[in-house]
């Protein structure tokens, strides 16, 4: 964990349910989310990412089931919390959250600190916070020098700052980031990730989807998988790399490199799912690296090739993702 | 071929869209409907007038009768003031004043005024022509009337005359047979001898009672003078004797004449009898002409009109107006200045909803604790404030270049431009929040506009269309609201005189504002009960490129799918795809001068100019790592 939990989860959700028509979208989902973790919602497209976390904040009222939030009275102490419904105290959540949607959220028309100032009036602040948090903010985003600029005219990756930067204006909680890298070049969302990181830092809950898997693994402290309306699983990035079977990619280069044979061989062991030549090299993904491996070997030398590059890589985030949702969902728990 | 497909693409989507499908096919079904609802009335103007009549005359009756009978709502008032101001509140078209002792006669008046309120200007002159007609076709009757008397006594007058003409024949004839009768007579008397010169009987007589005295004396005498008597007596009566023949002779000469003079005299009588009875005649005659000449003078003399105006104009009218102000541009000012707030209340605020709803910052405003009804009203002020400007622009515009009606009222003035401004930009909101797009909200508007302009008195009198409509378009906003600002800049109309439409007005601002709240909140609800993905989903379609099959959802999947072609293949693709690489260059990536320049890079050109914009992005970042972790070694080391 980036940083500390303070004991008693700030948001909890208990046993939510949402249909959109007769499309079941969340299926009795809890969850409990600490204070000052970073939590990541990974899922196939439309499986309920945004509903989710739509409906945590009070934007969507589920079928069923609620969401409190932990209220900070002066009375609280050890876990003897306070909770309250989002969807009864929609005001008072409003102020401990920031939400940053899919699409960048400001006024098109107003600068980037214009739109910060009104969003800051917005939430209530006064003058001098706003101009205090507005200088925070532009400087954090790397947004000084655009700070004038219609938000219209600034590049995606400034959008996307601008938006986080709105969505932080008035110092929330928790920040909720949904899909935040999206559209975004490697660069801009290497930069993106820092600025998260830097803000959960100061204490800030961030909850966060996203398809990039690779990052989140880098950057959660916790994922959350859903998928078919429910949570499918949850944990850290180390732990779902083990619940889970996985290919590994092999890479092997030999000398002549007679790949069509050897691909003929290893295929024998039914162990071999896809096979790649790209250029002087082979790619082998594989379910079971262990017997590919002594097949690929059997192979080489039978054939009388030189092994001079093997490589074995390990299951990533993505591996994971992958292994779920393959085979037309068909799990291999 | 690609004209038809464009057509067919226009219907696919102008049939997609609900809002087109209501203002383009419903739409005109409804304007049509509307237009059909309302005229269709077999009845003209309907027509109220009130009148005043200080007796009530005969005339008076008839002349209302009249105006009843041909349709017109009729109604007596007390007095021409309770009258007129029912005439400027619009409950009246007109008022008759009809003058005292109204009666067709010579020396009374026999003017009628109307008092128009030249504001209502497409339904005065109407009005005016109408009532005149009707005014003037009792005037025509009376006319009529009068001439019908003229002649009738021209006619009896005519025929007594062809009577006495053949009087005065027979007179004449009488008088022909007189004047014979009297030259008979004059004949007769011219011939009658009366001359009794020769015939002096005085002297016989004198003569003879001289001698007759003598004898009477000699006689006395006789006892004295016995002897001589019978001298005496022979020589007297010889004297006598002498003397009586003479005065027989006299006599005798007297008796011709007289016999002829009484054969005369008779002729003569006979001629006066004939006389007589000519005169007679002639006298009765006379007497009869007299009469019928005095019976000829009684009618003609009583003839009342006897002036020619007045035969042709039994009655008069003058019109008289309850505006002082002729000017056409103050009295359209009203109707012009409402129809200004309408429109631009409404398109304004519709504009300012729509940009708001359609603004990338809706969500984040949902995100902010601020109440919803905060939103509702900033943009209601905005929108006020703004047309406020306007109207002021307008109002002091004309006040120095125009007319100045404002400040007579000032507050009432304000109080209805503040109310009516408030209607419509509320009006123009809920359309904003009820529609999903500028376009239709703009059609919407000026829609909604043009039906209300339609069922007031701007483009055809509203007592041209159907009685129940009529009724209804009373409440029509357009029309209450320029009417109550017709009735305050032209009359001064008062708070109290104006109570009920301002009430009324209220209400539809309260109400409006209610219906605002509701259709907001729904349209939120709407906005959230949305599946997130189908929002993303307009936005999705526009930001992805398909690559060969591959879907391009930002710079790196373009990169990594331009980096998989061959040049020719690359070719190939911006030969094919050029529109929708350029749209994606430029508006989802933000990359404009490479979209510009696309069809004259090649493939590794233009992987070129993006490593070069990643090294300097990457750069850039280096920097601004390094910058801020300087920052937080010296925030740490303080």
């Amino acid at each position: 964990m980036n940083s500390c939990s303070m004991g008693a989860p700030i948001l909890k959700i208990q046993n939510i349910s949402k249909s959109f028509g007769e499309n079941k979208v969340l299926d009795k989902i809890s969850l409990d989310i600490d204070q000052g973790e970073i939590i990541g919602f990974i899922g196939a497209s439309g499986s309920g990412k945004t509903t989710f976390l739509n409906t945590m904040i009070g934007f969507l009222k589920p079928d069923s089931g609620d969401v409190v939030f932990r209220l900070n009275h002066l009375l609280a102490y050890k876990d003897n919390y306070l909770y309250k419904s989002v969807f009864k105290k929609q005001r008072l959540v409003k102020q401990i959250y920031g939400f940053a949607s899919q699409t960048p959220s400001f006024y098109e028309d107003l600068s980037a600190k214009e739109n910060l100032e009104y969003f800051g009036t917005l939430h209530n602040l006064n003058k001098e916070t706003i101009k205090s948090n507005v200088a925070t903010l532009l400087s954090l985003m790397d947004l000084e020098n655009s700070s004038h600029i219609k938000a219209k005219n600034l590049s995606g990756g400034m959008e996307r700052r601008l938006d986080i930067a709105c969505a932080l204006m008035h110092d929330p909680d928790i920040l909720i980031l949904d899909e935040p890298t999206a559209d975004l070049d490697p660069l801009l969302r290497t930069h993106i990730w820092d600025i998260v990181k830097k803000i959960n830092k100061k204490g800030t809950t961030i909850i966060l989807s996203s398809h990039h898997l690779s990052e989140l693994e880098n950057l959660c402290d916790r994922i959350v998988i859903i998928k078919d309306s429910k949570i499918f699983a949850t944990g850290n990035p180390t732990e779902l790399k083990k619940q889970f079977k996985v290919e590994k990619e092999i890479t092997v280069q030999t000398l002549p490199g007679n790949y069509d044979e050897i691909i003929k061989s290893v295929r024998k062991s039914r162990t071999v799912l896809a096979t790649k030549v790209d250029r002087n090299t082979l790619h082998i993904l594989t379910s079971s690296p262990e017997k590919t491996l002594t097949s690929l070997m059997s192979a080489a030398k039978d054939l009388n090739e030189n092994l001079i590059y093997i490589n074995v890589s390990g299951a990533s985030l993505d591996d994971v993702f992958v292994s779920i949702w393959k085979d037309k969902g068909e799990l291999k728990k | 071929m690609k004209f038809f497909k464009a057509i067919g693409k226009n219907f696919k989507i102008l049939f997609r869209l609900k809002t087109s499908i209501l203002a383009v096919i419903l739409g005109p079904l409804i304007i049509v409907l509307l237009i059909g609802l309302a005229f269709n009335s077999s009845s003209s103007i309907d027509i109220s007038i009130g009148y005043t009549s200080p007796d009530n005359s005969t005339l008076t009756h008839e002349f209302v009768t009249a105006l009843a009978d041909n349709g017109y709502g009729v109604e007596l008032f007390p007095s021409k003031n309770h009258c007129v101001d029912q005439l400027e509140q619009g409950l009246l078209h007109t008022c008759l004043i009809f003058p005292e002792d109204f009666k067709i006669a010579e020396g009374t008046s026999k003017e009628i005024i109307f008092v128009v309120d030249k504001s209502r200007v497409n339904i005065v002159y109407a009005v005016i022509d109408s009532v005149s007609e009707q005014i003037g076709i009792q005037s025509d009757q009376l006319s009529k009337s009068l001439t019908d008397v003229l002649l009738s006594t021209l006619e009896s007058s005519s025929a007594a005359i062809d009577t006495n003409l053949g009087s005065l024949v027979v007179i004449q004839n009488k008088l022909a047979s007189s004047v014979s009768n009297a030259d008979i007579i004059g004949d007769n008397l011219g011939e009658m001898d009366l001359d009794t010169g020769s015939i002096d009987l005085g002297t016989s007589f004198d003569k003879l009672h001289g001698y007759t005295r003598t004898i009477y004396n000699d006689m006395d005498d006789y006892d004295n003078v016995n002897d001589s008597f019978e001298e005496i007596v022979e020589e007297e009566y010889l004297a006598s004797k002498s003397y009586l023949n003479s005065t027989e002779d006299d006599l005798a000469n007297l008796d011709a004449k007289l016999e002829e003079a009484e054969a005369l005299t008779e002729e003569s009588q006979d001629s006066i009898s004939s006389l007589q009875t000519d005169l007679d005649d002639i006298s009765s005659d006379v007497g009869s002409i007299r009469s019928d000449l005095e019976s000829v003078s009684y009618k003609i003399n009583n003839i009342e009109i006897v002036s020619s105006d007045q035969i042709v104009n039994p009655i008069t009218t003058k019109i008289e107006t309850v505006t002082t102000d002729d000017n056409q541009l103050s009295i359209l000012f009203p109707y012009a200045l409402v129809l200004i707030i309408m429109f631009i209340g409404m398109l304004l605020s519709s504009t300012l909803v729509i940009i708001e709803k359609k603004s990338r910052a809706t969500f984040r405003v949902f995100t902010t604790p601020t109440r919803d009804e905060f939103y509702l009203i900033t943009t209601f002020v905005t929108s006020f404030i703004i047309l406020a400007v306007q109207i002021s622009l307008i109002l002091i515009a004309s006040k120095y270049f125009f007319i100045d009606i404002i400040t007579a009222n000032l507050g009432v003035n304000i109080c209805i431009l503040a109310l009516t401004a408030s209607f419509f930009i509320l009006l123009g909101m809920a359309i904003g929040y009820a529609f999903s797009t500028q376009q239709a909200t703009n059609m919407a508007s000026i829609s909604l506009g043009a039906i209300f302009l339609f069922i007031s008195n701007m483009i055809l009198p509203l007592e041209t269309v159907a009685g129940y409509l009529q009724a209804a378009a009373q409440y029509n906003p357009y029309v209450l609201t320029s009417e109550m600002l017709r009735r305050s800049f032209l009359f001064t109309s008062s708070f109290k005189q104006l109570a009920t439409p301002f009430v009324i007005l209220g209400a539809y601002v309260v109400g409006m504002f209610i219906l605002i709240v509701l259709v907001q909140k729904a349209a939120k609800n709407i906005y959230f009960s949305k599946r997130p993905s189908s929002r993303a989903k307009h936005l999705s379609k526009l930001s992805q490129l398909v690559i060969f099959d591959r879907k391009v959802n930002s710079e790196s999947d373009f990169i990594i799918a331009i980096n998989r072609l061959n040049e020719e293949e690359y070719e190939d693709l911006v030969r094919k795809q050029k529109r929708e690489i350029k749209h994606f260059l430029s508006k989802v990536i933000h990359r404009k001068n490479i979209s510009r320049k696309l069809t004259k890079l090649t493939k590794k050109e233009l992987l070129t100019t993006f490593a070069q914009i990643y090294e300097q992005r990457y750069h850039e970042l280096k920097v601004h790592q390094e910058k801020i972790l300087s920052e937080e070694k010296s925030v740490s080391k303080k």
